[in-house]
């Protein structure tokens, strides 16, 4: 390691409390100047290591330098506050999803489904639910940043998706008989539209969130594959458990496809924002993609033992069709994030 | 002293805005026109000039880019916005109403 090399990792090491992006640019611009700086004294006659070494000391001292870099770039600062309040929303999300999945689990395994009052495990499933809409989607913000907020509304526009393709494939006689006409499924879909919106002004709002340092990616895929099982296994659980002894019919049930297919978003989402860190290599990330493919088909296969009373399962197509998708878009993503990153070493074009 | 680092940081984001209105350039490009057209006088601390390019960058005054060098590393130039050409106007105002005043009371009390 060259003393540029030593005096930029100090000087990096000080900037802890700006955005990552930022402080890697500031870094690769120090490196520019100190480089310059070294060159021109070795033109003028000083040995490489003399040069090196008068140019970091004229560059002044690391932690006063980086200070003053931390106070002149206060729009790029992660407030500790907001960092500190953001851990906790998702660490408190988190164990209340894990701790009513491992209640549904126990009460499923003692005493059967009817034993649960279908009332008080429909109003857990719809607060977990919700919770878990607005923790997933203030974590995808954060971890993916001002670049990839917009990711957060994946999982909303995914739910959207299912259910037009479900009443699609839905007979008309099973929709005639739920009372679906075209102006309730149109009603619906609007009240349905808050839902991306929700999650994308969340996302908004996670990104203007800190991050938590520089995230390996696979510590994001982790946390992001965790969280987001935990939360559909939670709501699969009492969803089941409410709903399957108040009314089994099919378009009901169907529903509980589209629970299942919004973790494949999610998931993605942090799969995504866990490229940007621009760690993961090619067999890592087909491994990752193949494990979500296998997670989907998990689901599918719940979601098939769900609906196999209630005639043909459309969520059997569906599932593997949004996978298809979401496995698309990653590759594509990947594609353009290796080119982008092969290519921008420092950092690309214009700041922010 | 405070106030006096305070005026020298203020003269010298003035310099650095009026510099930037000719033509973009980089960090130690300025450092260098600098102290060359100051006949030496400003010598500004290397690390000291970044802040205050990154603060007038967030204020809008500025604008960075990456530029690509022929066979060498890139870098970081920087350009005067159409809001930083306004804030050259406003301090080179400020900046001549000052001097006039000092000269006026230079020579009132000149014996």
């Amino acid at each position: 390691m060259s003393d540029i090399d030593t005096y930029l990792a100090q000087l990096r090491s000080h900037l802890s409390d700006l955005d990552p992006k930022r402080a890697d640019e500031i870094v690769a611009e120090a490196r520019t100047h100190i480089e310059s700086r070294a060159a021109q004294l070795c033109a003028g006659g000083m040995s490489e290591e003399e040069a090196t070494s008068e140019a970091t000391r004229t560059f002044g001292d690391p932690s006063q330098v980086a200070q003053d870099l931390v106070q002149g770039n206060s729009r790029h600062r992660r407030p500790i506050a907001l960092r500190v309040v953001a851990a906790i929303v998702i660490t408190f999300g988190t164990f209340l999803a894990l701790s009513f999945l491992v209640l549904g689990l126990l009460v499923l395994s003692r005493e059967g489904v009817t034993m649960l009052p279908a009332n008080l495990a429909a109003g857990a499933a719809t607060i977990v639910r919700w919770m878990g809409f607005c923790g997933l989607g203030l974590l995808t913000g954060i971890v993916g940043g001002r670049r990839f907020w917009w990711i957060a509304a994946l999982p909303g526009c995914a739910m959207i998706a299912w259910v037009l393709l479900s009443l699609s494939l839905t007979p008309p006689t099973v929709r005639a008989e739920a009372g679906l006409s075209v102006l309730t499924v149109l009603s619906g879909l609007v009240s349905l539209a808050v839902l991306p919106a929700l999650m994308a002004s969340l996302g908004w709002l996670g990104s203007r969130l800190p991050r938590p340092g520089r995230l390996s990616v696979g510590l994001t895929i982790i946390a992001g594959s965790v969280v987001g099982l935990i939360w559909v296994g939670a709501i699969m659980v009492l969803v089941t458990v409410s709903r399957l002894n108040q009314a089994k019919t099919e378009l009901e049930v169907q529903h509980y496809g589209a629970l299942a297919a919004i973790v494949m978003p999610v998931v993605l989402a942090f799969l995504i924002a866990g490229l940007r860190d621009r760690f993961l290599s090619r067999g890592a990330f087909i491994s990752s993609v193949s494990g979500l493919f296998g997670v989907g088909l998990l689901l599918s296969a719940l979601v098939a033992g769900v609906q196999w009373d209630a005639g043909p399962a459309p969520g059997l197509l569906a599932i593997p069709i949004l996978l298809c998708f979401a496995g698309l878009v990653a590759i594509l993503i990947y594609t353009v994030q290796t080119r982008s990153t092969a290519t921008s070493s420092p950092p690309p074009a214009d700041s922010e | 002293m405070k106030s006096d680092t305070q005026h020298l940081k203020g003269t010298v984001r003035l310099l650095i805005l009026r510099l930037l209105d000719r033509e973009p350039m980089y960090g130690y490009q300025m450092i260098q026109h600098l102290k060359d057209r100051s006949e030496g006088y400003f010598q500004l601390g290397e690390g000291a000039l970044y802040p205050l390019l990154h603060e007038m960058e967030e204020h809008r005054f500025l604008r960075a880019q990456w530029r690509d060098q022929d066979g060498r590393p890139k870098r970081r130039y920087y350009h005067l916005t159409a809001k930083g050409r306004k804030e050259l106007a406003r301090r080179l105002e400020t900046w001549q109403g000052f001097t006039k005043a000092v000269d006026l009371v230079l020579e009132a009390t000149h014996v």
